[in-house]
């Protein structure tokens, strides 16, 4: 059956400018948050290796190639957040697009979606991986250093964060205004 | 979609203020470019910093250019003959934000490939 790509909104959200601007908030906060924590996380780790091969650090040197636990939060953490933003992104896009794009566009926006629905299965199987792996050992080396972690909402830890679901909030309304507007 | 009287077509019709304004002869789509700015603010805030370290005004710079591109574009002075609409503003304004430096890399490349060819010099 073919799906006409020129109605307001995706065929799915039954021409409904609420449910289609909650779900494009909803994905493009999801994909926003998670490409920026990974970026947060990457950039942490590129950071401690440029300072650890500046000072030598021998206490690292001697754990290679072996991983440490730091190392293995930031891999599972990263292929997370990696399963989320492959398979969210691409929708964010095709709900924008939807409606004003060419067909060849489309097109090529609908197969980008396809595959990253297929590859965001990598990242998670490495998440599996390195879960079954590493099994309780990560769990039993925590426990025997119990440290209070300091969770008291600091405006410099979450200012980005909100600035991103401000970003998102308004993009999502605006967007669903204009394309409701159509 | 709604048709202007001049016969450009009318992108965004909220019912506040006027959807296209037309500034020196040049259709802007002011919803649609206030929300790709939003979008590219957003993906600036989220992009990782560029290998080449920049400090806090050529990072100004860098967003202002980034904003001028966005702007030619969304008002469909380079991609499309027509304004874009706000979906696919917020889709370049996203786009041009995360790509940062590259694109003004590629865009500075093209402009000393052309100027060079324009004065007969040979590329080394």
């Amino acid at each position: 059956m073919a799906v006409d790509l020129h109605t307001r909104f995706p065929p799915s959200f039954g021409d409904n400018p609420w449910a289609y601007g909650f779900a494009l908030f909803g994905l493009t906060i999801i994909s926003a948050m998670s490409l920026a924590i990974l970026a947060g996380i990457l950039l942490e780790a590129r950071h401690n290796r440029q300072i650890d091969a500046a000072v030598g650090n021998v206490a690292v040197k001697s754990l290679s190639p072996a991983i440490t636990t730091l190392t293995l939060y930031r891999v599972k953490l990263a292929c997370l957040l990696s399963t989320i933003a492959i398979g969210a992104s691409p929708d964010v896009l095709v709900m924008l697009a939807w409606g004003e794009a060419s067909d060849r566009m489309m097109a090529a926006l609908f197969t980008l979606d396809r595959l990253g629905d297929g590859l965001a299965l990598l990242p998670f199987v490495a998440f599996v991986m390195t879960v079954a792996l590493s099994g309780g050992s990560v769990a039993h080396r925590l426990a025997l250093d119990p440290y209070q972690v300091d969770l008291t909402p600091r405006w410099s830890r979450i200012r980005q964060k909100l600035q991103i679901a401000l970003c998102a909030f308004l993009i999502a309304i605006g967007v669903t205004l204009y394309k409701a507007s159509l | 979609m709604k048709v202007a009287a001049s016969g450009a077509v009318a992108v965004a019709a909220p019912t506040f203020g006027p959807a296209v304004v037309t500034l020196l002869g040049v259709d802007v789509p002011i919803f649609a470019l206030t929300l790709s700015v939003i979008g590219l603010l957003m993906a600036r805030s989220i992009a990782p910093p560029p290998l080449r370290k920049l400090n806090k005004r050529q990072e100004a710079a860098l967003t202002v250019l980034l904003l001028v591109i966005l702007f030619v574009i969304v008002t469909g002075q380079l991609v499309s003959s027509k304004p874009l609409g706000a979906g696919m503003a917020v889709m370049w304004g996203i786009g041009l934000g995360f790509s940062g430096l590259l694109v003004i890399e590629f865009a500075g490349d093209a402009v000393m490939g052309w100027l060079r060819r324009a004065f007969g010099r040979e590329e080394k």
